[in-house]
């Protein structure tokens, strides 16, 4: 009984040791593996077939109200207006002072940070700034709320003066305007309420800056205001005032050229983009897909920083221009000199799989919530073929 | 008991295959390879033994065979397979373990033969895996993988029972399903820009099939040849079977893994004929010759027939010694020595060339107790060639049973 115990563990042991002689896979055998058996890369390019195609733009809804960028200012297309409004905090000391009208606000100055420009540096760049008169809030306020008629603002502009170059955007407003929101705040059944400001391009502005928003999340380069009061002959400090509430407001035209694909920021404008990709079947594997589009150099403005990216999403409808519950899900597209592009190999192989229905593609600007930009990408109709938008596909499928 | 029982939980939770890293290259074709018996006694007698008939051992090729079954009997076990496989380039060793599955058998009425026995025993083999650099004009190089892994089982139960004339009949019915999955994969580089793709085909199997066995009467007073004894010829039998095969195409892609398509269809099964001779020399030496036959060019998967195959035609012939002297207490006296040939023209010809193997085997049974044995058995064969661009395989079994018997269901006399 223990030599056959013996011999059964020697057993075990030999073929555990067998099993450890094992090869990794080798190329052994693989040239009788018969073509019907390996697999064929093919390539679909638009360029080179007579792939069903067609693109073009329209106006999205506006969400200004998260941007990190308050955009002033105006060119040959568009305008852009900011509102703040603003929380201030008054000691006792201070309302009971305001109250028997024995401090006075002497100067008030507001400090923000440039970081983005549209427009040659030597145009001209002027502003106006307003009282509003009526309440608003930046979410959900739009280009259409600013033609509202609950929409107000006094016409008088309390700008004083203004000291703007590449790297300060410091303006001084007229001192009595704030003397009336802190007035407010001291008494508040006495006084009249107070909405903030409204900052508005000249007509003969044609240029756009952006100012640093408080949704930026750099905290030291948020706007403030400076307020100097005075109390005669006892003080004479200076308080700093942050807006609880920013947003700026774009308004303009839409460009109406069949050929292009037009991309705006702030508006905003979108495109659209569609291959038929219908001999694409369900059992073939997507192993590149590269979108290429053609900036329009001429008809294109772009700011600085530059709009050098796109974002490229799924449609699930091209008539109502909704997206698909993976639409979050962007694709960044780069620009490259001029031309954008990008691997959108996951969007080719969900409409070739037929889980989602290919209504095409939705592109907008990265930045468009943080830029006034203008790219003009040649569309599907441009006569010249090879500045058309490229979809160029490799896939593969199995022989048999 | 106890010993069963442990055996029995172990098997339950045991997968067929313990442990495998591709195979014999042949077995992409087809259902792959076949197991023809389970048990390291069968293997180191040249696979077969048809027209054995035992009383403690267990075989699931023919039925006719339970009907000298003496004690309640259990076997199973773990066969190794190591493969090594070379073209006229290069060589590689892959090597399987897999559990060879467990057969158990109950005498019901020894004087009319009559035996219950059922089990689940592994039916088909196909392993396979290559990885090598192929080329493309469009992507470039790329890392091709072909992958098999899978088989067919084979889930039965069946009666012998004792005709007149001492001649022994059995059928069994038979539940064979498995899955095979055929894989390729296709790997660029981390540099390349173009994405990685892997295309699986998984095919279900199942389907009814029986087998018929026939074991003869002693015909060595025909021969009239002293010292030769228990001549006996035997037939097996295994109709065709038309297994239903559910079919699913997957894709791997950027997006993850997709069904691409599904179907089902019918996969033919040729029938199975084995014949077989058996006769003891001097009461100690069993003598074996066994043919057995499978019209496998008459396999077809969706009534489309499989270019790469041919019938397969399997000879062997087996020895075994065995002392007769059962009452004797030595442990050297109880251990059974085993050796066999066999020649099969196997069921592959590929680009027009047969592939023929041929095998040696040995093997012998160590006693662990009244009728107990530890079985071991070794194969050496040698598959194919590497003429004609093809493959040459040298194959090592190894395989270790147990065959465990055991007095059950006495009556107690009032």
């Amino acid at each position: 009984m223990n030599k056959s115990v013996k011999l059964l563990f020697l057993s075990f042991i030999s073929v555990f040791l067998l099993i450890a002689c094992n090869d990794d896979p080798s190329s052994t055998g693989l040239g009788l593996i018969t073509d019907k058996d390996k697999v064929q890369f093919s390539e679909l390019d638009s360029y080179s077939t007579g792939m069903r195609q067609s693109s073009g733009y329209f106006e999205d809804e506006q969400n200004l109200g998260s941007s990190e960028l308050l955009i002033l200012g105006k060119n040959s297309y568009s305008e852009s207006v900011v509102l703040m409004h603003f929380s201030i905090f008054l000691t006792d000391s201070l309302k009971t002072q305001l109250n028997n009208h024995e401090a006075f606000v002497r100067q008030v100055w507001m400090e923000m940070t440039p970081v983005y420009t549209l427009g040659d540096a030597a145009n001209n760049f002027d502003f106006t700034v307003h009282k509003i008169n009526s309440k608003w809030s930046s979410a959900g306020f739009d280009k259409d709320s600013l033609s509202s008629g609950s929409f107000s603002f006094d016409p008088t502009n309390v700008l004083i003066s203004k000291t703007i170059d590449d790297t300060t955007f410091n303006f001084d407003i007229e001192p009595e305007v704030v003397q009336k929101w802190l007035e407010y705040h001291a008494d508040t059944l006495s006084n009249p309420k107070y909405y903030g400001l409204l900052l508005k391009p000249t007509s003969g502005t044609q240029k756009m800056i952006g100012l640093k928003s408080l949704q930026s999340s750099d905290s030291e380069t948020l706007p403030l205001i400076h307020v100097v009061m005075e109390k005669p002959s006892v003080y004479k400090d200076t308080i700093s005032i942050n807006p609880y509430m920013d947003i700026h407001v774009v308004t303009g035209e839409v460009s109406t050229d069949p050929n292009r694909i037009v991309l705006e920021g702030g508006l905003p404008i979108k495109g659209n983009l569609f291959f038929d990709l219908s001999s694409l079947t369900k059992d073939l594997i997507i192993n590149k897909a590269t979108l290429e589009l053609t900036v329009d150099t001429v008809a294109s403005i772009d700011g600085s920083a530059k709009s050098d990216s796109i974002l490229a999403r799924i449609l699930k409808d091209s008539t109502a221009k909704s997206l698909t519950g993976d639409s979050l899900i962007a694709t960044v597209i780069k620009r490259t000199g001029n031309v954008f592009s990008g691997d959108i190999t996951w969007m080719v192989q969900r409409w070739a799989q037929g889980t989602v229905e290919n209504q095409g593609i939705l592109l907008e600007l990265y930045d468009e919530d943080e830029s006034t930009a203008r790219i003009s990408i040649y569309g599907t109709k441009e006569p010249q073929a090879l500045l058309r938008p490229r979809l160029k596909i490799i896939y593969v499928k199995k022989n048999n | 008991m106890k010993i069963k029982k442990y055996l029995l939980a172990l098997l339950l939770i045991i997968p067929f295959e313990i442990f495998a890293s591709g195979g014999s290259f042949y077995s992409r074709y087809g259902l792959g390879d076949f197991y023809y018996s389970i048990s390291a006694r069968r293997l180191s007698i040249g696979e077969l033994g048809i027209a054995l008939s035992d009383y403690d051992y267990l075989n699931n090729l023919n039925p006719a065979s339970w009907s000298k079954l003496r004690l309640t009997r259990v076997e199973t076990g773990v066969l190794y397979h190591g493969t090594d496989i070379s073209s006229s380039t290069s060589s590689v060793f892959h090597s399987q373990t897999i559990f060879s599955g467990i057969i158990l058998g109950f005498p019901i009425d020894q004087e009319l033969g009559i035996a219950l026995t059922g089990g689940v025993v592994p039916y088909s083999n196909v392993n396979y895996e290559i990885l090598g650099e192929e080329q493309d004009s469009l992507v470039g190089s790329y890392d091709a993988h072909y992958k098999g892994d899978g088989g067919l089982s084979k889930v039965f139960f069946g009666l012998s029972y004792k005709l007149p004339m001492d001649i022994s009949f059995g059928a069994s019915f038979e539940y064979y399903t498995g899955k095979i999955q055929y894989s390729t994969a296709i790997d660029f580089s981390t540099e390349a820009s173009v994405r990685d793709a892997s295309f699986i085909t998984d095919y279900s199997h199942r389907g009814v099939g029986f087998t018929f066995g026939l074991i003869s009467n002693n015909l060595s007073e025909f021969l009239g040849i002293e010292k030769l004894n228990d001549v006996r010829i035997g037939v097996t039998y295994s109709n065709g079977i038309k297994l239903t095969t559910d079919s699913t195409n997957t894709s791997q892609t950027i997006i993850g893994d997709l069904i691409s398509s599904t179907g089902t269809f019918k996969t033919e099964l040729p029938y199975r004929l084995g014949l077989g001779l058996s006769m003891k020399w001097n009461d100690r030496y069993n003598i074996l010759f066994d043919y057995l036959y499978q019209p496998m060019a008459e396999l077809s998967f969706e009534n489309a027939k499989v270019r790469e195959l041919r019938n397969l035609n399997k000879f062997s012939l087996g020895f075994e010694y065995r002392n007769p002297e059962s009452r004797s207490q030595s442990f050297w006296e109880h251990i059974m020595l085993r050796a066999g040939l066999s020649f099969e023209q196997t069921q592959y010809v590929i680009n027009g060339n047969g592939v023929d193997q041929i095998s040696f085997y040995t093997g012998l049974s160590l006693p662990i107790g009244y009728d107990n044995t530890v079985d071991l058995a070794f194969q050496f064969g040698k598959k194919g060639t590497t003429d004609n661009n093809l493959l040459s395989e040298n194959i090592y079994k190894f395989s270790i049973t147990f065959s465990i018997g055991e007095l059950w269901f006495i009556r107690t006399d009032r």
